[in-house]
């Protein structure tokens, strides 16, 4: 496993792009974090997508994937797919009104030779926010001491996705209010 | 220790910390993923450490990563 690995990871997503089994696709998570801020340890790649054919089982909308990963030889580990060492997790996003804006919206990012599509800071904050363990209140925290994010658009989102009151509850958890104040 | 020595090793500390944050931050994306790739080796180190002293065992999904990165298909 290492970076080299990872680009063919990225060959394989758009492999499966362009067998027109994923529409669109954005890598998020902690993975996004580490390639917008700093490297944040994480275990997997998470990746967002839209299936191409729609469809309303969550099991069906993975089957496709699962077989073309088998045909290429690639094996499981409970809901990951190791992808040439790395273990990748599926998340089909069309349920979910974030989710889907976060992959429409998503910065291209240059990855070495490839480009790739990972979901913008704002949207990650937004999402973390959605899930709120606590691991995504340190990754919120994050991004907020490296004052990276862009906090019109930020509020924008969250206030379209329902979240400012959550923000306000939780705020203390991932925001130095010395740092808000200086 | 004294409260002044002891305000100025935390405020060297996260000085430093700023430091490195931002050192890790002008890592093009490929330097990144190289770090965090390290930055999961020496998590697993840690953590088989902590095992073989007794400690709790290594975490279900760290051995599922530590699995995965022998398995390259």
């Amino acid at each position: 496993m290492n970076t080299a690995s990872f680009e063919k990871v990225i060959d394989v997503l758009n492999a499966i792009q362009t067998a027109n089994i994923i529409e669109k696709f954005a890598i998020g998570g902690a993975f996004a974090a580490t390639l917008h801020n700093e490297p944040i340890s994480t275990i997997d790649l998470d990746i967002f997508f839209f299936l191409k054919e729609k469809s309303d089982s969550p099991i069906l909308s993975l089957s496709k994937i699962y077989s073309f990963a088998t045909e290429k030889g690639f094996t499981f580990d409970h809901e990951f797919i190791n992808i040439h060492g790395w273990l990748v997790q599926f998340v089909e996003a069309s349920h979910n009104d974030l989710w889907k804006e976060s992959i429409e919206n998503a910065d291209i990012i240059k990855i070495g030779n490839f480009e790739v599509s990972v979901i913008g800071r704002e949207h990650l904050v937004a999402m973390w926010l959605f899930a709120g363990r606590v691991k995504d209140f340190e990754k919120i925290a994050r991004f907020w001491e490296a004052e990276i994010l862009d906090e019109t658009k930020l509020f924008d989102i969250l206030l379209r996705h329902g979240l400012i009151s959550k923000w306000n509850k939780e705020k203390q958890r991932f925001i130095d209010e010395q740092q808000v104040t200086d | 220790m004294s409260n002044k020595l002891q305000t100025e090793v935390v405020e060297d500390l996260k000085r430093r910390k700023k430091v490195s944050r931002s050192y890790l931050r002008s890592l093009s994306p490929l330097e990144k993923i190289e770090k965090l790739v390290q930055l999961q080796e020496q998590y697993y180190q840690i953590l088989e450490i902590r095992e073989q002293n007794g400690g709790g065992p290594i975490p279900e999904k760290w051995q599922k990563w530590n699995r995965a990165r022998f398995q390259d298909a």
